[in-house]
C-alpha cells in the first residue's frame, strides 16, 4: 500500500518542481488546471498500477497476504482511479466554462482534437465496463470478457497522456515515467494473456469423480495429469474445466482436499449460472488449474489456540484443513448453516473430533439456535482474547464477524479472513 | 469504494449534460466567434503572466526571442508573428529535435519547407493548413508587439 502511495505521489512531486506552485495555483483558471493535471497524472498512474494488481502474481498473494485482498483493493484502486479520471475532465473545462458554454461543450466533443478525443473514447470505455462491474448484474463469464477491454481503455488512456500537449510532454522525468509504468502494465497484460493462452505454469488434472453431496453442493475430485499442484490447506486455485457442458473461463474455488491427498478436490454450492453447470462434467474432461493462491491456513499463524468459524459453503478451505490437523493444535470450529441438512463433511468432522481431543467440532443450526456471534462463542470457548480466530462465508456474515471482533476488542491481526466474494 | 464511483460518475453525468446543452443547444451562434477571440486572447495573457510575473510591459522583439531558445522554453518566429511553441514538443509529427533546432530563431523556413536547416534554395513542402491553425493556439504575437 505505502508503495502504491509512493508512486501516486512522486508525480506530483515532479510536477510541483516543474513551475513555482503560486503560478499554479495564483487565479481560478491555474487553480482548476492544476488540479485537472494532478487528477490525470495520479488516475494514470493508479490505473496502471490496478493492471499490475490484476496479473494474478505470487508475489503479490504474499504481499497482501492472500490474492483475495489483492483483489479487494483491485476494486478499489479501481474506483479511485476511475473517480480521478472523471474529475480530470471536468476541472480543465472550467477554464474554457469562464469564457464560454460553448468552447466548454465543444471540449467535450470528440473528434474536433485527436489527441483530447483518445482521452474521451478512453472515459466512455471506462464508463461503461465500470457500470457493468458495479450497477449492472450481468453473468461472470461475461463480465468477465467484458472487463478484458479495459486494456483498450488503457491504450486510449496513454495514446491522450502522450499526444497531448501538457506537462507531461514538456517534462521527460514525468514522460518517461507514465510510459514505465504503462509499458509495465501491458507486459502484464501480455503475461497473463499468454500464461492462460498456452497454459504456462498451469497444472494439468483430469476429472474422476464429480460426486453430489446434498441438494446444492457438488464435490468435484481431479486427479494429476503429469506434475501435482503442491499446495497449503486453505488455500485456493482458479480451475478452467474444458469440458462441453461448461463454459472454460477460470473461476477461484478453495481446495477441500487435504495438501496430504494425491487427488485435488474442490466443493462447489449451485449458485446458479456457471456453478450450475459443474454437474454436467464428465470423468476424464481436462482441468486447468492455475495455482495455488491465498494465504488461509492454520499453519501461518504461531499462536496454536484458534478458532474457526464457516459459514455455509465456507466449510471448504476448513474440512481441507481439518483433514491433516495434529493434536498440537486447539481449535474450536462452528460450522453456521442456515439447517442442519445443509451442511457437508459432517460424518467426516465428527469423526475427526473423536480422534483429536483438541478439535472441538460444533454444528450450528442458524434455524435451531438462531445466529451465532461473538459472544455466545467467548462463552462456549471460554474467551476469545487469548486465540486466534479464523473465518469464511458469505460476506454478510464475514462483515458481521469482523465487526463484533473487532468491538469485543480483538486485534486485527488476530483475525484472520478469507473473501469467498471478490 | 462503489459509494465514490457512483457519487463522481453522477457529478460527471449532471455537468457533462449541463455543459453539453447549454453550449450545443441554447447557444446563439453569433456569439462564436466573438468568445473564441476572448477565448484565446485570454490565454495569452496567462502566458504572458508566467513569463513576465513582473507585470510591466514586454517588448516582442528579436533579442526577447533570442532568449527562448530551447526546447523547455522555446519561442519561434513564424512570418513576422511570435509563437511560445514549449508545450507542443510531444506533439510534433515531425519529431521534436527538428523544432528545437530553430528555437529562439526566425524559422519562418524551417517551417515552409520543413527542414530546421533550411535555406532559400532548399527544397520542401510547408505545412498543412490543419498545421496551420494548430499553430495558432500557440500564437503570443507580432514581432516588435508591445504587451502590457
Amino acid at each position: 500500500m505505502t508503495i502504491i502511495i509512493f508512486l501516486s505521489i512522486f508525480p506530483i512531486f515532479i510536477w510541483s518542481l516543474m513551475s513555482p506552485l503560486g503560478s499554479r495555483f495564483s487565479d481560478i483558471n491555474t487553480i482548476t488546471t492544476s488540479l485537472g493535471q494532478i487528477s490525470g497524472l495520479v488516475g494514470m498512474v493508479l490505473f496502471s498500477v490496478n493492471i499490475i494488481l490484476a496479473g494474478r502474481f505470487k508475489f503479490l498473494d504474499k504481499y497482501f497476504k492472500g490474492l483475495d485482498k489483492v483483489y479487494v483493493n483491485h476494486s478499489k484502486i479501481g474506483s479511485i482511479a476511475f473517480s480521478l479520471m472523471l474529475f480530470h475532465p471536468l476541472f480543465l473545462v472550467i477554464k474554457y466554462l469562464i469564457v464560454s458554454t460553448r468552447e466548454a461543450a465543444l471540449f467535450f466533443v470528440p473528434f474536433i482534437n485527436m489527441p483530447i478525443s483518445w482521452g474521451i473514447l478512453s472515459l466512455l470505455i471506462m464508463i461503461i465496463l465500470i457500470s457493468l462491474t458495479f450497477y449492472i448484474k450481468i453473468k461472470y463469464n461475461v463480465w468477465k470478457i467484458s472487463h478484458k477491454f479495459m486494456t483498450l481503455a488503457f491504450l486510449f488512456a496513454i495514446l491522450h497522456t502522450m499526444l497531448i500537449s501538457s506537462d507531461v510532454s514538456r517534462n521527460n522525468i514525468l514522460r518517461y515515467y507514465i510510459l514505465i509504468l504503462a509499458l509495465f502494465a501491458l507486459f502484464v497484460i501480455l503475461r497473463k494473456f499468454l500464461m492462460e493462452k498456452f497454459s504456462i505454469n498451469r497444472f494439468k488434472y483430469n476429472i474422476k469423480n464429480v460426486k453430489q453431496l446434498n441438494k446444492d453442493i457438488l464435490e468435484i475430485e481431479m486427479e494429476p495429469f503429469g506434475q501435482m499442484m503442491t499446495y497449503l490447506s486453505g488455500q485456493f486455485a482458479f480451475f478452467s474445466f474444458l469440458s462441453s457442458g461448461v463454459s472454460s473461463e477460470s473461476h477461484p474455488f478453495s481446495i477441500s482436499s487435504s495438501d496430504v491427498d494425491t487427488n485435488l478436490k474442490i466443493t462447489v454450492k449451485n449458485l446458479g449460472d456457471y456453478t450450475g453447470t459443474l454437474i454436467n462434467l464428465k470423468q476424464g474432461d481436462n482441468v486447468i488449474v492455475d495455482g495455488p493462491y491465498g494465504n488461509f491456513s492454520y499453519k501461518n499463524v504461531t499462536n496454536k489456540n484458534q478458532i474457526w468459524i464457516a459459514g455455509g459453503i465456507g466449510i471448504t478451505p476448513f474440512y481441507s484443513m481439518a483433514q491433516v490437523l495434529n493434536e498440537e493444535y486447539y481449535i474450536d470450529f462452528y460450522y453456521c448453516v442456515k439447517e442442519e441438512g445443509e451442511a457437508v463433511y459432517v460424518k467426516e468432522l465428527q469423526d475427526i473430533a473423536l480422534k483429536n481431543p483438541n478439535f472441538k467440532f460444533n454444528l450450528w443450526s442458524t434455524k435451531d439456535k438462531g445466529f451465532i456471534n461473538g459472544e455466545i462463542m467467548s462463552t462456549e470457548s471460554g474467551g476469545l482474547a487469548d486465540k486466534d480466530i479464523f473465518f469464511c462465508g458469505p460476506p454478510i456474515l464475514m462483515n458481521s464477524l469482523k465487526e463484533q471482533f473487532i468491538s469485543l476488542g480483538i486485534n486485527i491481526n488476530k483475525i484472520h479472513y478469507e473473501n469467498f466474494n471478490f | 469504494m462503489k459509494k465514490l464511483s457512483t457519487v463522481s460518475l453522477f457529478i460527471f453525468g449532471v455537468v457533462l449534460i449541463s455543459i453539453l446543452t447549454a453550449g450545443l443547444v441554447f447557444y446563439q451562434n453569433k456569439q462564436n466567434s466573438q468568445s473564441s477571440v476572448v477565448s484565446s486572447a485570454n490565454l495569452i495573457k496567462n502566458t504572458i503572466t508566467k513569463i513576465n510575473p513582473s507585470g510591466g510591459s514586454l517588448i516582442l522583439s528579436i533579442e526577447e526571442l533570442s532568449k527562448h531558445n530551447n526546447q523547455n522554453d522555446c519561442w519561434l518566429l513564424i512570418n513576422g508573428k511570435i509563437y511560445d511553441i514549449t508545450s507542443f514538443f510531444g506533439s510534433h509529427p515531425g519529431g521534436d529535435r527538428a523544432m528545437a533546432l530553430t528555437c529562439g530563431t526566425d524559422a519562418t523556413l524551417a517551417y515552409d519547407k520543413k527542414d530546421p536547416n533550411a535555406t532559400n534554395t532548399t527544397k520542401g513542402r510547408g505545412h498543412s493548413s490543419n498545421a496551420q491553425n494548430m499553430l495558432n493556439d500557440y500564437y503570443l504575437g507580432d514581432l516588435n508587439q508591445i504587451i502590457k
